[in-house]
């Protein structure tokens, strides 16, 4: 074994010295989800695609049909939006986690910005 | 003025002041962050007119930190019984406007206090989390109150229904009491339940996360499923709670009470709902609710796992837990989450002697790495111990697939099924025609002049042969294969059939379920 990378953290004004093991290395950090981005959820196969690139959809709209478990699953748009760009093609295997149509909303989504500070709203007692 | 008039209106004085909580710009906070004060919450929830408070006049006994001498309402939180649907409850709700609903010893001291009524009396506890956490000026104390609410609720486990409702924050170890109880409630922007928040990862990680997506309500309804009830407003979580406590009984030793038998909505044809083709999806709750009283189904966890559905509905007047599969999502598979759901929810009907129906339609397990290495083995068989485990009468019907494990751990006969009815479409066996005719006739397929029209021939031959409900119905591992529309009639008889049902089981300190 190498030398062990270390990270110093401080969760109670008290240093820690800890190994960083090969899992927290590997490990997913976490980004925002992009509900423009549809993913397969489950491997599967495309059955066949409802749509095109540029067309127009409205929420609940068939936009493809992916075969998985052997169940012709019926992929809706989860809202009005332009398929802006299909990813994959009829009778294609797909894993899970993959981007399969790139759904440009109608309108934008916007992340309210709350309050991260959890002291910033609990107040002291004494204070 | 009399002795009396003075004294009652000293009392007056006294309960005025206590009431108040934080006081006048404190509640203003907690209105502006779009959350009701704590009695407000109560009044809401409660029958009008039936709360019963108590421990209005607590004092905390911290002499740390510049404590001493400071009042703090209530030390925090409000305890009473009260009655709901006109039946009796016990609750607490912190109040955030007091030290921000901060936990301190005396402040536990009044929960485990109201905790201790419930379970003597035997009644519902329903809890109304909104707090900062431990109160840091009390130090060990604090930490010691949570450890005694921990341990009741544990206590309580089984014996009275214990609901969470999560109106504000709730981070760090206070977590635990709401993961310890039967149902979590959680409101939109409002809850936000988390072990470390955004700060500490961001010191420690490095990640940066804002709170709504570490732990806000939609990440504990859709992601985490630590949360079995997700509203958009205080109002539509009380009302939720109401219509709960209306389908479930109060305690282990007593019965839901019983409703008129109403018929279930012509609209919902129930033998128009399931297609002949067993490849398209359909969506198996208006399967239940062709089955229920007014085609009413209360659903638990219903953003969360949605490849398989459990809740209430009722059935000739009576409660019943439906279990069933969702061809909608994820074919309706097996994995980790839905066999730790659909566990969970069947422990809880078995506690609470509520009969289980399960509506069997699902391809079997769902292959891959990622469910291999999340421990699929270990979750699926917290179903399996689920079933086997519970003593109510527990019905299944299997509408259209039964595959594989998942034939045995949808509530077969073999985990001790009272009575397994079967659709005229059912199809059950250890694998899809498919999968199967081209295991067994391998070789005659690799053989054969034209390969593919012997492989098509043999998937016919297993079809015609297995995929069917009549091999199991010969065996007896069904009872009857019946049609579609005579299944509310069969649940009926079965559940009346049932209603005296004896187990006798070793004897034993407790199982040891894979969890």
């Amino acid at each position: 074994m190498g030398p062990a990378e270390t990270l110093q953290i401080f969760p109670n004004a008290r240093k820690y010295k800890t190994n960083l093991t090969s899992k927290y290395k590997n490990r997913k950090v976490w980004k925002r989800p992009d509900p423009q981005e549809i993913l397969s959820v489950i491997p599967g196969v495309v059955t066949s695609l409802t749509v095109a690139e540029g067309a127009h959809v409205a929420k609940g709209d068939e936009i493809m049909v992916y075969e998985a478990m052997k169940m012709q699953n019926i992929i809706r748009a989860p809202f009005d939006g332009t398929i802006e760009k299909i990813h994959v093609q009829p009778g294609e295997k797909i894993a899970k986690g993959v981007l399969m149509i790139y759904l440009k909303s109608d309108v934008e989504f916007v992340y309210e910005d709350i309050d991260d500070d959890i002291s910033a709203i609990v107040p002291d007692p004494v204070g | 003025m009399s002795l009396l008039s003075r004294k009652i209106s000293e009392l007056q004085d006294r309960r005025d002041k206590a009431v108040q909580g934080g006081g006048e710009s404190a509640i203003a906070k907690q209105i502006a962050m779009g959350k009701l004060p704590a009695r407000e919450r109560i009044n809401q929830l409660l029958d009008a007119g039936s709360f019963f408070e108590y421990d209005l006049f607590i004092e905390h006994e911290a002499r740390e930190f510049g404590m001493e001498g400071k009042n703090l309402a209530g030390d925090g939180v409000v305890i009473g019984t009260g009655t709901i649907n006109g039946k009796p409850v016990a609750i607490y709700a912190q109040d955030f406007t007091v030290a921000g609903g901060s936990l301190g010893s005396m402040h536990a001291r009044k929960i485990t206090k109201i905790m201790d009524y419930a379970l003597r009396m035997k009644i519902p506890l329903i809890g109304i989390n909104d707090s900062g956490g431990a109160r840091i000026q009390e130090g060990v104390n604090s930490l010691a109150g949570y450890g005694e609410i921990f341990f009741r609720n544990t206590l309580a486990s089984g014996v009275i229904p214990q609901l969470s409702v999560i109106l504000g924050p709730c981070a760090g170890g206070a977590v635990y009491s709401p993961a310890l109880t039967d149902f979590v409630f959680v409101v939109d922007k409002i809850s936000k339940m988390f072990i470390t928040g955004p700060e500490v990862i961001k010191s420690v990680l490095g990640e940066e996360i804002d709170m709504e997506s570490l732990g806000g309500a939609r990440v504990h309804s859709e992601i985490t499923g630590n949360a079995h009830f997700f509203a958009n407003s205080e109002q539509e979580c009380f009302s939720q709670i109401k219509t709960l406590l209306d389908y479930i009984p109060s305690c282990n030793e007593c019965k839901a009470s019983p409703k008129k038998s109403i018929e279930p909505l012509k609209k919902f044809k129930i033998e128009k709902i399931v297609p002949v083709e067993p490849t398209k999806p359909y969506d198996v709750r208006d399967v239940i609710k062709a089955l229920t009283d007014s085609s009413e189904f209360f659903e638990v966890q219903e953003l969360w796992a949605g490849n398989i559905v459990v809740g209430f509905g009722r059935i000739d007047g009576r409660t019943v837990g439906f279990v069933a599969n969702q061809p909608l999502v994820l074919a309706g598979v097996l994995d980790c989450d839905s066999s730790d759901k659909a566990a969970r929810f069947i422990r809880f009907c078995d506690a609470f002697e509520i009969p289980i129906v399960t509506l069997e339609d699902m391809p079997g397990y769902l292959p891959g790495v990622d469910q291999e290495h999340a421990g699929v083995i270990r979750h699926g068989a917290k179903l399996l111990y689920a079933y086997s485990e519970a003593t109510v009468p527990k019905i299944t019907v299997i509408l259209r697939k039964a595959y594989g494990g998942g034939y045995i751990a949808m509530n077969s006969r073999h985990l001790r099924a009272d009575f397994v009815f079967a659709w005229p479409l059912a199809e059950i066996a250890v694998m899809g025609p498919e999968g199967a005719a081209n295991i067994i006739f391998r070789k005659e397929i690799m053989e054969a002049e034209d390969p593919e029209a012997m492989r098509k021939q043999k998937v016919e031959e297993y079809k015609q042969k297995f995929a069917n409900p009549y091999v199991a119905a010969a065996k007896g591992y069904i009872d009857s294969v019946i049609n579609p529309a005579e299944t509310r009639n069969y649940l009926k008889h079965a559940l009346n059939v049932s209603q005296n049902k004896v187990v006798k089981r070793p004897s034993k300190k407790h199982g040891i379920p894979p969890f």
